[in-house]
């Protein structure tokens, strides 16, 4: 008996699927699957707009002997070292104070902490840096009412590092806090009762109870949110330009340079490359460390 | 076995996406291609059609240059505009080379088009233009183009760079006689009177300054330049960085000594070009670096918050050290059009044609008059206007004469990235991370790395 393949009930269901998942899986073919292939083997090319020469591993070998690379790498790692603590921690905080008060004091909060994340990253970045302005600026105009300052925010060492880590971290207190709200609305309040009844204080019942059943949500913060740093460039962009000296220069922000200022898309490439191994690297052992202990 | 039933809904599905597809061919490829215009692709045309030609309407490129060249020769141009940003990222210039519809020719920044000036994308223009047309540049300003002997950009109309300065208050700090009059065709100072004057107006208050340092962005370096040139400091020699030598260390001395010493507004590293033009135009600020092209010469009218208070603007050299150097050759950041080799001989004659035509005097001088900018051509003369913003413009286009022009390295194919190596080092010098000493040996050192590779 000859079998009607195409008419058959399982077929036709593979059939509806691949169709309903198509658009999806087409636009990330064409965007993500066949850029990142192209991208890794670019990173084995000298290319310009139109030319490509293959090099081998000439462009790994040029950045690793390249001290901004290293400088980058190094600045890198301290904006993940600096910010992500207080990335996590502070909304952490802010959600729980939060979540003893009325609901319409909550519901502004979170309001007023997501506003940031609805505006684009460029703008927010073009807004601090009039705040950060050294004559004109917000900042120096309210530490100048109580007579310090004027500092020059983004155009001395130490101050531009942490002037970047400020726009990071005021930028990202939104969707933390609006997802350790949700987390902390979910936690049973039974959990708390009992404890109440058993002699906890507000101390031990943030330790033995909100911290571990919050831990998939802190997992995850950590993860994204260093993730989110080490792919920082468009804070550096407007507000430093990688400066003064270097001081606030990044992996991805160089990135960007070599690309599109320097046209030298191969050695983007290799240095993507780089990137890419860091964070899945950095990410695996942060699931490992957070998630699979569970 | 397997079959697809006759008549099925598969079957009729298969056939109608085959008649689509090949009535979609039908239209888009089967066509004869037509002749298509040769294509003019300018980044950052800046909107200065009524600016400075008053009884001009219109958009400069379209009604004076493409048009009447359509008229003359019946070849048609298209024009395609782009937007850069202000660090010469040139993302928009690539991927318009890198695609299956190139422009033809570009003109830009010469910062920005002389990255692509190689036989990667271009054409070698002595070989290419008639000898007669090449030689109505200045020869100094095609040396800044040239590579191994070969040109395949032409340098068009740029700015030039002085300094501007605040009578008035060069007045209220007693000083005015330092200042040649109005009408002296000589406007060169020297750095001890340079000197003196900052340190005069400075001393007229917390919140005025006698000179202004810009270091947020590489935008700010003609002014430094300018600066360190009025000591004898070349930045570009042969190809090589020429920075580090005696004149050029004690220039970078002097300026990290005025910004140690509060002559300039402290944190450069954090100030931008917008900063330094607030504080002169609210009349806090003895001078400034300048290009001559807007309406800030002559009389600037500002309000303070209480009343207008007008003060005179006047145009000067950058000052020199007296006895080593005469005088200051401007800064000149020219822009710069080139041909795009597409694999056409047809549409590439047509583009020799046009740029023939764009870089030729006629051209040149309506841009130049219209963006108050000053041409490499021996036989362009910028207009002057009535009014201090021609007086400025013609007093200009004297020095420029007279000095010739600093070279800014606008012709190397790194350019941009030399000015971010040079943005970086200086604010290193102005942070006290790295002496003026350490500042130019490290600008030589990696500069010369990028220039070798």
């Amino acid at each position: 008996m000859a079998i009607n393949f195409f008419q058959s009930k399982k077929t036709k269901d593979y059939i509806i699927g691949l169709a309903l998942i198509a658009p999806a899986l087409v636009i990330f073919i064409l965007f993500t699957a066949i850029p990142t292939i192209q991208g890794i083997t670019l990173a084995f090319f000298k290319a310009n707009a139109r030319v490509s020469r293959y090099v081998g591993f000439k462009n790994f070998i040029y950045l690793i002997n390249d001290d901004i690379f290293w400088k980058a790498m190094w600045n890198t790692i301290k904006y993940v070292g600096f910010s992500v603590p207080i990335m996590v921690s502070l909304p952490f905080y802010v959600a729980l104070i939060a979540h003893d008060m009325p609901k319409k004091i909550q519901s502004f909060i979170r309001f007023a902490f997501y506003v940031p994340l609805i505006s684009a990253g460029m703008i927010i970045s073009i807004v601090w840096n009039w705040i950060f302005s050294p004559q004109y600026g917000l900042l120096n105009y309210i530490i100048g009412l109580i007579g310090l300052g004027p500092i020059v925010w983004t155009g001395t060492i130490p101050a531009a590092f942490f002037s970047v880590c400020i726009v990071l971290i005021t930028s990202s207190m939104g969707l933390n806090l609006i997802l350790y709200m949700s987390g902390l609305s979910s936690i049973d309040r039974q959990l708390y009762d009992a404890a109440e009844l058993d002699g906890c204080d507000n101390k031990q019942k943030a330790i033995y109870i909100t911290v571990p059943l919050m831990l998939p949500i802190i997992a995850f913060v950590t993860i994204t949110q260093t993730i989110g740093v080490m792919m920082i460039w468009q804070i550096i962009y407007v507000l430093t330009s990688g400066g003064p000296y270097f001081a606030t220069v990044s992996l991805v922000y160089q990135i960007y340079i070599r690309a599109f200022q320097s046209s030298k898309y191969g050695l983007a490439a290799a240095e993507s490359i780089i990137v890419l191994i860091i964070v899945l690297t950095l990410a695996l052992i942060q699931k490992k460390v957070l998630v699979d202990r569970e | 076995m397997l079959t697809i039933k006759r008549g099925g809904k598969m079957k009729r599905f298969l056939i109608l996406m085959m008649m689509v597809l090949l009535t979609f061919s039908v239209f888009t490829e089967g066509q004869q291609e037509e002749e298509k215009p040769i294509i003019f692709a300018i980044v950052n045309d800046y909107p200065a059609a009524k600016v400075h030609d008053a009884d001009f309407e219109g958009w400069l490129y379209a009604d004076r240059i493409v048009a009447p060249f359509t008229e003359a020769t019946g070849i048609e141009v298209t024009i395609r505009k782009y937007t850069d940003a202000t660090d010469n990222t040139a993302k928009s210039l690539d991927m318009d080379l890198a695609s299956g519809d190139s422009s033809d020719v570009i003109l830009s920044y010469g910062g920005r088009v002389n990255k692509f000036a190689n036989a990667d994308f271009g054409v070698n223009l002595y070989e290419a233009l008639p000898q007669e047309f090449i030689d109505q540049f200045a020869p100094s300003a095609l040396k800044q183009f040239e590579r191994n002997g070969e040109l395949f950009t032409l340098p068009m109309p740029g700015w030039a760079t002085c300094m501007m300065v605040n009578v008035d208050l060069f007045e209220e700090a007693g000083v005015t006689d330092i200042l040649p009059a109005d009408d002296d065709p000589d406007r060169s100072w020297t750095i001890a009177e340079f000197d003196r004057a900052v340190k005069a107006v400075t001393a007229l208050g917390d919140e005025y300054y006698g000179y202004y340092l810009i270091a947020k962005e590489c935008g700010g370096d003609y002014w430094i330049m300018n600066m360190l040139g009025g000591f004898g400091a070349k930045l570009y020699e042969d190809g090589k960085v020429a920075l580090n030598c005696p004149a050029g260390i004690e220039g970078m001395e002097y300026i990290h000594y005025l910004h140690e010493n509060g002559y300039v507004p402290y944190g450069a590293s954090g100030l931008f070009d917008g900063d330094m033009a607030s504080l002169y135009f609210t009349g806090k600020l003895g001078t400034r670096g300048y290009v001559p092209m807007g309406a800030d010469a002559g009389e600037i009218s500002f309000k303070d918050g209480k009343n207008d208070k007008p003060f005179k603007s006047i145009l000067m050299e950058y000052p020199h050290i007296e006895g080593v150097v005469d005088g200051v050759p401007p800064c000149y950041g020219p822009d710069a059009t080139m041909v795009i080799d597409n694999g056409d001989p047809v549409r590439l004659a047509k583009a020799l044609k046009f740029i023939e035509w764009l870089a030729g005097a006629d051209s040149q001088s309506v841009i130049a008059k219209s963006f108050a900018k000053f041409s490499p051509l021996t036989t362009v003369i910028t207009e002057r206007e009535p009014g201090p913003i021609g007086t400025a413009k013609a007093q200009m286009a004297q020095i420029i004469k007279g000095r010739g022009i600093y070279d800014m390295g606008v012709g190397f194919p790194v350019y941009n990235e030399l000015r971010q190596i040079w943005l970086a080092v200086f604010q290193g010098m102005l942070t006290n991370a790295i002496t003026p000493k350490e500042a130019v040996e490290e600008f030589e050192r990696r500069g010369n790395k990028l220039l070798s590779e």
